[in-house]
């Protein structure tokens, strides 16, 4: 039997940490296509855009999900539900983080 | 308890507003103090940071010109930066549509007459802001800001 690596052992734990304590989600690579229920770290923060004399309560959101959960780059057809709010978003920008194994996603809210 | 020309102008505005922008929540006294939430949106924001006043002599010094700078603020939930986004653009539209087909904002005003849209400098991820500018001339008595003397004469009070 071959010895695990360190990358298969960190995967492991990425694995294990963000299925304890991370969000559950759904997620689909557009919105007509199948969804696949997964977990992530979720920081589903608000916050007041200031325009000058009237504002608006902006999404901050961030979330971040495994590639290996999620093979493919997230593009802005995707659509990302929290399971915990029922609150859908769409990717606005997705970057790979310094492992590459997490993609770090800035989603906007979308009607339902 | 009377009711000031400016706020009659203002709900007569906003009144024209929400007959041309069904979808949308328009607001009149909403400050930056209390954002318009995800569920209001899109939304328009109604402002009159300004009004300049002077004696009309042409009409015998006993009537005032006012002119309101009127700021309208569209908040709509798309991608917003630097740029004047589609949905705003469709409220803008539609808004000076109905304007185009009352400028005398039910014959309180002399005039209204849209002056220019920009769109927010200020990045918004999920929120986008362009402000049309807006001028309305109405006329008082002089020495009284609660009466609008309209087209033809007909005071509103």
């Amino acid at each position: 039997m071959a010895r695990p690596t360190l990358d298969d052992l960190t995967d492991r734990l990425d694995q294990a940490t963000v299925g304890s304590l991370g969000d559950p989600v759904t997620y689909q690579d557009n919105q007509w296509g199948p969804s696949i229920s997964i977990t992530g770290f979720v920081d589903a923060a608000e916050l007041a855009r200031d325009f000058g004399q009237s504002a608006s309560v902006a999404d901050d959101l961030s979330i971040k999900l495994r590639v290996s959960d999620v093979p493919a780059r997230p593009t802005r057809d995707a659509r990302i539900t929290i399971t915990r709010t029922g609150l859908i978003y769409k990717p606005v920008e997705v970057l790979r983080d310094a492992s590459g194994r997490w993609w770090s996603i800035q989603a906007s809210r979308v009607s339902a | 308890m009377t009711t000031p020309a400016i706020r009659q102008v203002q709900t007569a505005f906003k009144a024209l507003a929400e007959a041309a922008l069904p979808d949308w929540t328009v607001a009149i006294d909403r400050s930056d103090d209390e954002p318009f939430s995800f569920d209001e949106r899109p939304a328009l924001a109604i402002r009159v940071p300004s009004v300049q006043l002077d004696t009309a002599p042409e009409l015998g010094g006993g009537m005032t010109r006012c002119r309101a700078a009127f700021e309208l603020d569209f908040h709509s939930s798309q991608t917003s930066g630097e740029t004047i986004d589609e949905a705003n653009q469709r409220g803008i539209a539609l808004l000076i549509a109905a304007i185009g087909a009352d400028r005398t904002l039910g014959g309180r005003c002399e005039n209204v007459e849209e002056q220019a849209i920009s769109g927010s400098e200020l990045d918004g991820a999920t929120v986008g802001c362009a402000i049309l500018s807006v001028d309305v001339t109405f006329y008082t008595p002089r020495g009284d800001l609660f009466t609008i003397v309209g087209v033809g004469g007909q005071r509103f009070t």
